[in-house]
């Protein structure tokens, strides 16, 4: 009894030590970029590290919602769309609220607050879809990112339609006049990679939390067994509900950060094409754990960046991608890792099982 | 007053009444056993104790209130815990996880707690922890803690499943065929289980096919046939009761 709580412990311990470890090695690197010693000729690379941030936040909150509360949603570019959209309608001095003749807000306060708008339109969405499985649930959601999509194209009069809006302002961190902190995209020091960072940082902490509490575990009921989650006193309509707003939150702050960072948006960015890539990045890094969904949105970004030339094939790579996943590896990466150390006798094993 | 009081019960599932008019009620501290012929209607009673079904027609009291038409989260708040027929555990997460979700409704943090681990989540996990380990060690299966669902034994996952039902601290618990697969030395080890659990102060209502197990460990009987009661007592007088005999046997032709 007594070595295996110890055993236990130590490996809490060299967990904690190697997500330490990889987080320094993260900044690190950052650091070393700012300051021009690495990559200091290829600054592409940083816009390359904020695009994994923003993906792996968002693929994050799918994972909360698929991974954990077992429920499928091919629509959360809908989600993505409300943070963009919105934190851009909101903060804009040309369109959105400026058009209504209101002050706009700063980027820094209009993103978390899409954040709990889209958290909030997530807990309405999982009003009817409480009551769907599988295939219906799917199809609810795709329509729902139409519905988004369809919204921002057709009202030209605050969004510019089709068009897009352009010069959206950056993030600022200002207090009584005086700007702290500056964080641009596309200045000569590519600072937002740090905030997309401690934003990913913070909502992975405040997952790893959700997940390890009775709220996380409400959800884990679900997925596994509806009816005997109810006779254990687990409201089932409660845990959907949440397990929605909060994934929507996840997804609405990535698109909030995402519209900030390339300072233009137009609908185009929240098709349904989009849905399908969180799914992918999801299934191909391994679902319901920490460090799948951002294995998944680093690999996945970089496929999509090396084809860039193939463009028109990019949905043909996704779904070559994901077939392969569902038919060889359903753990995704994660899994695959996993078992490569239960190979050599490591204490890997799939103890926890990915969805 | 009785614990658990079922007045007038009755259920239809589209013109088929599977329960009809049912009465009985069980007291604080009685093992009661819910027996008779296949498709009786046993396992339709215990669905509607425990909120599984909306009964159409009677009431269900638990120690007094109420309960019938509540939702099975709100009941087994209330202080029902069941068992199921056919094993329902959560099956691909660890043992303790399945004895901690099994507290789910005992666990007084908020969301809040659950957001930011707060002193009172910490708190609150490490009793949680210990009640989980508690129970598993009163079932006999302390060892699998780390075990998923899954990979244990049809045996452990009977027990598995009661200790889950146990942790939620009930007033009453429901088995539903816990000795269903079993071979006779895990019956015997599971009755001895049963009455342990009524040492704990847990009233006990149990469906049960195996009759030597059933009149083992009852003190009293409800016999259902086709829906209806049919006869209640000790399970002596359930032995020589003309219409229980019948049931089981068949009338001479």
């Amino acid at each position: 009894m007594k070595t295996l709580s110890d055993k236990k412990f130590s490996g809490k311990w060299l967990r904690r030590a190697l997500a330490a470890g990889i987080f320094a090695l993260v900044v690190l690197v950052v650091v070393m970029m700012e300051n021009n010693i690495l990559f200091a000729r290829n600054r592409y690379i940083y816009v390359l590290l904020c695009y994994i941030g923003i993906y792996s936040i968002a693929t994050s909150g799918l994972d909360v919602l698929f991974g954990y509360a077992g429920q499928i949603s091919f629509g959360h570019a809908g989600f993505f769309c409300i943070g963009a959209y919105g934190s851009v309608l909101l903060s804009h001095s040309e369109w959105g609220v400026a058009k209504l003749g209101i002050t706009p807000l700063p980027p820094i306060l209009s993103i978390p607050l899409m954040g709990l708008v889209a958290a909030l339109i997530g807990a309405l969405l999982s009003k009817p879809a409480s009551k769907l499985v599988f295939h219906f649930l799917s199809l609810l959601t795709i329509a729902f990112n139409q519905i988004m999509y369809l919204v921002v194209a057709n009202f030209p009069g605050l969004t510019n339609g089709f068009i897009g809006i352009t010069r959206v302002p950056p993030v600022k961190l200002q207090l009584f006049g005086a700007t702290l902190l500056d964080f641009t995209a596309v200045k000569s020091k590519y600072s937002y990679v740090f905030l997309v960072m401690a934003v990913l940082a913070a909502l992975l902490i405040l997952k790893q939390n959700i997940v390890r509490s009775k709220l996380g575990r409400s959800m884990i009921a679900i997925r596994e067994n509806q009816t005997a989650a109810n006779g254990c006193g687990v409201n089932i309509m409660r845990a959907k509900t949440v397990s929605f707003a909060i994934s929507a939150f996840y997804v609405g702050i990535a698109g909030g950060l995402l519209a900030h960072m390339v300072g233009f948006i137009s609908p185009d960015t929240f098709v349904q094409n989009t849905s399908v890539i969180f799914i992918t990045m999801l299934l191909f890094g391994g679902s319901g754990n920490m460090t799948g969904p951002i294995l998944g949105a680093l690999v996945i970004t970089f496929v999509q960046e090396s084809f860039q030339s193939l463009q028109d094939y990019r949905m043909l790579i996704y779904g070559t991608f994901l077939l392969a996943v569902i038919l060889y590896q359903p753990a995704g990466l994660v899994g695959l890792g996993r078992s490569i150390s239960g190979m050599f006798g490591g204490k890997g094993g799939a103890n926890r099982g990915a969805a | 007053m009785a614990l658990l009081d079922v007045k007038d019960l009755s259920i239809e599932f589209s013109g088929l009444k599977a329960v009809q008019h049912l009465d009985f009620s069980v007291e604080k501290g009685e093992i009661f056993g819910l027996i008779g012929p296949n498709g009786a209607g046993k396992t339709t009673v215990f669905n509607m104790v425990s909120g599984f079904f909306k009964p159409s027609g009677g009431q269900i009291f638990l120690n007094g209130m109420r309960i019938d038409g509540k939702f099975m989260f709100e009941i087994n708040k209330l202080g029902i815990a069941r068992t199921y027929q056919n094993i329902n555990l959560f099956n691909n997460i660890s043992v303790m996880d399945n004895m901690l979700i099994g507290q789910h409704c005992r666990i007084p943090y908020g969301t809040f707690a659950s957001f930011f681990h707060t002193r009172k989540y910490r708190d609150c996990e490490r009793a949680t922890r210990e009640k989980a380990r508690e129970t598993l060690g009163f079932v006999g299966i302390p060892e699998r803690e780390d075990d998923q669902a899954k990979a244990l034994s049809y045996g452990e996952q009977r027990l598995l499943e009661i200790a889950r039902a146990l942790v939620s601290d009930p007033c009453l618990l429901l088995l539903d065929e816990p000795a269903a697969g079993m071979n006779p030395t895990e019956k015997d080890n599971l009755a001895r289980l049963v009455l342990e659990i009524r040492k704990r102060g847990v009233t006990v209502l149990c469906v049960e096919h195996d009759m030597k197990f059933v009149m083992g460990i009852t003190d009293r009987i409800c016999v259902l046939n086709y829906g209806q009661r049919i006869a209640l007592g000790t399970p002596g007088e359930m032995q020589r009761h003309p219409a229980v005999v019948e049931a089981y046997l068949g009338g001479g032709e």
